[in-house]
């Protein structure tokens, strides 16, 4: 029952991901008004290092599963 | 496998010592060559939890630019910590101050762990593909992984599709009253990415991940408890296939002169062991200069506890643990982080850093339904804050770092 959720729950995931490609293809931003979307507080991460330690980190030190990306690597314990 | 697993454990002071020697050559490269894209970043990281635990991390990250199109990474992180592997919440661990060794687990109450991420980056046109093998060794855990992705950009550049896929070979060998159990684990993780930009103020993008994972995934270092506090031995399934959505918006905006940006990010959690969890992390950052930002942070996260974790066991179940990252429990975190650049001038000196930055985050940990009864408090020795149920558990996060472009 609940490999089926997990399956239905990536399925939807899947399908949110298909559906936004096909909804945002359409919209462009001309190269010249990309200025401040180049800029590192404009960024997913504004600074890689800093996420890089916390996704190694910090999951142990919560005592979380699934709250961040990190899946391995060392327990930390 | 074995050969696999063997083989990060012989690298990593070596690793230590050539990327030492990497850095201190690349510090010695002429200011000159600061516009080559590469940068080297130092970062170092102290915690401290309400329970006296604390941790440092120094870290460094190298990128260095060899052609247009060739890059070269390379990630550093060491990690001394105090009350590894403790039986979090042990009566006399942490809130009396007790120095002694965890009398059940014979665990180390300081424990090193430290971790080399080499890379390699492909990237023209657009299109990227990046290569990466992760280390890491603690007393009694080591992980190796290899880790590829690539991505591209299309639609004028404001759409990109990534991959990526890891693979980590952990071995888990516990120590103390626990040596012997414990074994390999396998993780397979998988993810693909979207991202669009909208206007020229916004950003979207999401991201879903699986991950198949095998072998001994235990922790027996906190071992489940029965009704009269007896230690029962941990069993949790032999497999985990776990999956995560999560959808970010980074929302620009104009304040008087400068640029200031929201960045919402959420992310959605399930696994066949039936936790499921959701965080909601929201900075807001802003310009104050010409070179320097602040941000501010807040994040929100709750899990529920795997289908079989309970306080206290019958001991006939099938699976049973103690581990507090199976239990339920919600957290909120606050922070602020403000990063500048230096004087212009100090780019003419080779060994002066050109930027810096100073983060502070706070986080306080509800763990409901711990302690919640006065007369079980005795026999529940084993949970995550060491405090009454009308207290808290809390900890407290600084990272200081400096950038040098190279």
């Amino acid at each position: 029952m609940i490999r089926l959720s997990v399956a239905r729950f990536a399925s939807s995931a899947l399908c949110a991901l298909a559906a936004s490609l096909m909804l945002t293809a359409c919209a462009a931003v001309p190269q010249k008004d990309r200025e401040f979307l180049s800029d590192p507080i404009m960024q997913r991460q504004d600074d890689p290092l800093e996420s890089g330690i916390e996704s190694h980190d910090f999951p142990r030190r919560e005592g979380s599963t699934g709250g961040n990306s990190g899946s391995g690597g060392g327990c930390g314990c | 496998m074995r050969l696999l697993l063997r083989m990060p454990v012989q690298l990593p002071g070596r690793a230590i010592g050539l990327s030492l020697l990497l850095s201190l050559l690349l510090a010695f490269t002429p200011a000159a060559a600061g516009e080559s894209g590469s940068v080297l970043q130092l970062k170092y990281e102290f915690f401290r939890d309400r329970n006296r635990a604390w941790n440092h991390t120094p870290a460094f990250s190298l990128r260095y630019a060899l052609q247009r199109v060739w890059t070269l990474g390379w990630e550093q992180e060491f990690d001394v910590v105090s009350g590894a592997s403790r039986r979090l919440g042990a009566s006399l661990d942490g809130k009396t101050q007790a120095i002694e060794p965890d009398a059940v687990t014979g665990a180390s109450k300081v424990e090193a762990r430290y971790s080399e991420n080499p890379s390699l980056t492909y990237s023209r046109d657009g299109k990227t593909i990046s290569g990466s093998l992760y280390a890491s060794r603690e007393s009694d855990y080591t992980s190796f992984s290899p880790a590829g992705s690539a991505s591209m950009d299309f639609n004028g550049r404001n759409t990109t599709v990534g991959i990526s896929y890891a693979e980590f070979f952990d071995a888990f060998q516990p120590k103390g009253a626990f040596a012997g159990e414990g074994g390999d684990k396998r993780i397979r993780t998988g993810a693909v990415t979207l991202a669009q930009s909208l206007t020229p103020l916004t950003l979207v993008a999401i991201t879903g991940t699986a991950s198949y994972a095998d072998g001994y995934l235990g922790h027996p270092y906190n071992p489940p408890i029965d009704a009269r506090g007896d230690l029962l031995a941990e069993r949790v399934p032999e497999s985990k296939t776990a999956a995560a959505l999560a959808a970010q918006i980074v929302q620009g905006f104009r304040l008087g002169e400068r640029l200031g940006s929201i960045n919402l990010d959420a992310r959605a959690y399930r696994d066949d062991w039936g936790l499921g969890s959701g965080t909601l992390d929201l900075k807001v950052s802003r310009y104050f200069s010409e070179t320097g930002y602040v941000r501010l942070r807040a994040r929100g996260y709750a899990q529920t506890g795997a289908a079989f974790a309970k306080d206290v066991y019958a001991g006939d179940e099938t699976f049973r643990t103690g581990d507090i990252r199976l239990s339920r429990f919600s957290s909120l975190l606050v922070g602020a982080k403000i990063a500048a650049g230096f004087p212009d001038s100090w780019s003419d000196h080779a060994f002066l850093p050109d930027r810096w930055d100073l983060k502070f985050d706070y986080l306080v940990r509800d763990t409901r339904g711990d302690l919640g009864d006065a007369s079980a408090t005795e026999s529940r020795g084993y949970h995550y804050q060491l405090y009454g149920s009308d207290e808290y558990y809390a900890q407290g996060v600084i990272l200081a770092g400096l950038a040098f472009d190279l």
